[in-house]
């Protein structure tokens, strides 16, 4: 073949600029850490890519409503704890009044106190997470136990004396609820009825705030020793296994949180490492494919002054 | 017996062809580096003896030819070559149309470590996700109506930024075919110098050139065929598979006509013969551009294609979106029916170019409607929207299969990078084979200093040559006339 002049120049600036060009592409992607920089250049590894990012959007969304579900269900447990220290304390404060030796003095401050222990079981009802009312079912910005001017108690602004089974059914129903894996929804703590209402549910007359008041009724009415054991010894210990058996509840489903929460930290790396290996670049290959292209750019920089200037023109006289 | 003057003229014919040597010589290394130049050579021959018959041949020895005289002035070229390399580079620029308008489609769906689009929508439904539990916290509504706005302005981006590079595309048209139409004049023109120059027999080398670099300029813009008609011994030369010259004529023209976009109703420029006749051009740059403003095949697909895919997401975001949040309620007014999108009263208005929030939405996050069961804090629908993202089977009231939204949006990824993959690679094979058709043409017809130089010291030792046989004669001349006969003087 004969060799032109402009043949070798031609040859020479095309091989010369795909060395550069290769260099720069490894400049760029040791830049952006990235093996490719366009998804083009490798579409499979784009895809998992791609993938892969998708799975970890939703990882996280779930990993942060595990977190919320977990701070609710936190905080409903101490509620439930609360209950229960308050109900163990009239427990002993009505054992103390089932006997005779007690003055009507005594039982009045008894009666008192557990008045007291009502109202404060209805605040904890009332109680409040992040600046919205935890136990009002689907309502949250008001708050859920309150009174009409007749005394009567009110959820959701409803006489609850007037509520139907159905009713009752139907409302305990509203608890709100966040996905925390694919399908898999989890109760927001629980509705403010569950807490109420006593045995299953259906008698609205059956509930712990007129179980207190009726005790406190009766002590003040100078209720003796007997009746008063007889009739609310056994209901108190009623409700604290009802309690006892919500605050088990609760704690299992922060135990299931707790293993979601630990099986997603794990699928959450397993996936940074699929995305990692899909697009991320080997640095020290990186810097010696560098080193390799930067030597073969400058052995074709220096070849070139070789290659292009001499012709028998340097050797004529 | 040869004249007495004649063997000087023998002398003389070698000093004007050594001359003209040195001339070819210089014109070759003058234009080393001039596109499109091929080397000349010019073509020896021995002058043969005067075949006329003398009554007063005298002797029986052969008789000596005349010297040496041009026969032409030649150009190297390889026409095989020189076609083979118009073939490979109207492939190779419509390649790298292809590849250059793709890759611009793809800077729009946001590089790899910025996944802009893919981003949008995570994050419009992630913002739903988080009003599931609560549906009245304001301030996640106002976060939702904000990435809402940011994926409607994302795609309206996406969509406009397609818009305006089919326009530049479609401008760029009418130039191309100025192009062809000035090409072809200066074809014909020149197909008439050449004749005129070649009348006497010797080619017009360097206007041969010219028209040579014409072709290999013609054959970046379109596919271009080209022949001598053995009939009328003209020089045609077709495009898009129609003759454009014939000899020193211009037989047709191209010009430009203007159609509407079937998936964006904007209007396109697209060429065309002056006489109507559709330009079907296959290869070169106008071939390119055709392509990637016109075609809507999931095999090939041009840029409508891609604003096509966009438009049926937008659609079935729009669609989808707005039946579930139609059946939510407001908090606290509570009222329902309410679209989250305009759906601009018939869905298939919805583009990705004027998606939007509803006016309600726009105006008032409290008109956005979350909860399943009236005015209160419920976030099912919230839910459900947030659910959507996550949902594979999706299907949109005209029949079309979305399955999911991220992997529809996947889908339109992939197959812009796959097909922009191939394009890429198919490009470069055309350059390198173009290149390398390039290389052996430039094997044939380029310059080479070394040869030339070789040739010009050859061209010089012939003058010297002829100019010492010159010095001889004279002196032989000046032994005959000057000094014979000088018997007895001095």
């Amino acid at each position: 073949m004969r060799v032109t002049n402009s043949m070798v120049v031609n040859n020479y600036m095309t091989n010369l600029n795909s060395s550069s060009a290769k260099m720069n592409k490894l400049l760029l992607q040791s830049v952006t850490g990235t093996k490719y920089l366009n998804s083009s250049e490798d579409p499979v590894s784009a895809m998992k890519a791609r993938r892969a990012r998708a799975t970890l959007e939703k990882l996280s969304t779930y990993q942060e409503n595990v977190g919320t579900a977990t701070d609710v269900l936190k905080q409903t447990e101490t509620v439930l704890n609360e209950i229960n220290d308050v109900l163990q304390s009239v427990y002993e404060k009505t054992i103390q009044a089932s006997t005779d030796v007690l003055s009507d003095e005594d039982r009045e401050y008894i009666a008192t106190y557990i008045e007291e222990m009502r109202d404060q079981i209805l605040d904890a009802l009332n109680s409040s997470f992040n600046g919205k009312y935890m136990f009002g079912g689907y309502n949250t910005n008001e708050k859920p136990f309150t009174f009409d001017s007749s005394g009567n108690l009110l959820y959701n602004g409803t006489d609850i004396a007037t509520m139907s089974a159905q009713d009752l059914e139907d409302l305990m129903g509203e608890v709100r609820s966040l996905s925390v894996g694919d399908g898999v929804e989890m109760d927001l703590g629980m509705n403010g009825l569950q807490l109420l209402l006593l045995g299953d549910g259906t008698d609205p007359s059956n509930n712990i705030f007129s179980l207190l008041t009726d005790l406190s009724d009766a002590l003040n009415n100078g209720a003796d020793a007997e009746y008063i054991s007889d009739n609310f010894l056994p209901a108190l210990e009623d409700a604290q296994a009802h309690y006892r058996g919500l605050t088990t509840e609760v704690g299992a489903k922060l135990n299931r949180l707790e293993m979601l929460e630990s099986r997603y930290e794990i699928d959450y790396e397993n996936y940074r490492e699929v995305l990692s290996n899909a697009e991320e670049m080997d640095e020290e290959e990186l810097l010696i494919q560098y080193m390799m292209a930067y030597n073969m750019y400058s052995a074709a920089l220096a070849l070139g002054s070789y290659v292009i200037q001499p012709t028998l023109m340097d050797f004529l006289g | 017996m040869a004249s007495t003057f004649g063997s000087l003229e023998i002398a003389k014919s070698g000093l004007s062809a050594g001359m003209q040597g040195i001339n070819v010589t210089a014109h070759n290394i003058t234009n080393v580096d001039t596109l499109g130049y091929s080397r000349q050579r010019i073509v020896q021959a021995s002058v043969p003896p005067s075949a006329t018959m003398s009554r007063f041949t005298s002797n029986k020895i052969g008789r000596v030819g005349g010297g040496t005289t041009v026969v032409v002035l030649d150009q190297i070229r390889s026409e095989f070559y020189d076609k083979q390399y118009r073939t490979q580079n109207s492939a190779s620029t419509y390649w790298t149309t292809k590849a250059s308008a793709l890759s611009l489609v793809e800077g729009l769906f946001g590089t790899t470590w910025e996944a802009t689009m893919q981003n949008s929508l995570n994050s419009f439904f992630g913002s739903f996700n988080v009003l599931a539990a609560d549906g009245t916290i304001q301030e996640y509504r106002v976060n939702l109506q904000q990435s809402a706005i940011n994926m409607c302005t994302n795609m309206n981006t996406f969509y406009n930024e397609l818009v305006a590079q089919m326009d530049d595309l479609s401008s760029t048209v009418s130039s191309w075919v100025d192009q062809i139409n000035t090409y072809a004049e200066n074809i014909a023109a020149l197909n008439q110098a050449i004749a005129r120059y070649e009348i006497n027999g010797q080619p017009a080398n360097d206007l041969r050139d010219q028209l040579n670099l014409i072709l290999d300029e013609m054959s970046a813009i379109c596919d271009v065929e080209y022949y001598t008609d053995t009939d009328t011994g003209q020089f045609v030369v077709k495009v898009a598979g129609r003759e454009l010259v014939n000899g020193s004529k211009v037989v047709n023209t191209v010009s430009t006509t203007t159609t509407t976009c079937s998936v964006t109703g904007e209007k396109i420029t697209l060429p065309q013969w002056s006489d109507g006749r559709e330009f079907n051009v296959t290869g070169g740059e106008l071939a390119g551009i055709v392509e990637m403003l016109t075609s809507t095949d999931p095999e090939n697909p041009g840029l409508p294609y891609f604003i096509d895919q966009l438009n049926i997401l937008a659609r079935a975001i729009v669609e989808l979106v707005n039946d579930i949040h139609c059946q939510g309620y407001t908090y606290p007014d509570g009222n329902t029916g309410i679209n989250f999108f305009d759906d601009f009263g018939d869905i298939s208005q919805v583009n990705a170019g004027n998606i939007c929030l509803s006016a309600e939405v726009a105006e008032d996050i409290w008109n956005i409607a979350l909860s399943s069961t009236g005015a209160d804090s419920n976030g099912d629908i919230a839910a459900q929207l947030y659910d959507l993202l996550g949902s594979n089977d999706l299907v949109l009231s005209d029949g079309t299969e979305i399955g999911g939204f991220l992997s529809y949006y996947d889908g339109i990824q992939a197959k812009l990078d796959t097909v922009l993959n191939g394009v890429i690679s198919t490009m470069s094979t055309y350059n390198s084979l173009a290149n390398s058709m390039d290389t052996l043409r430039l094997s044939i017809s380029g310059v080479s200093l070394d040869e030339e130089m070789t040739n010009l010291i050859q061209y010089q030792y012939a003058y010297q040559g002829a100019s010492r046989v010159i010095t001889t004669l004279d002196e032989a001349l000046d032994l005959l006339i000057n000094r014979m006969g000088v018997v007895g003087r001095s």
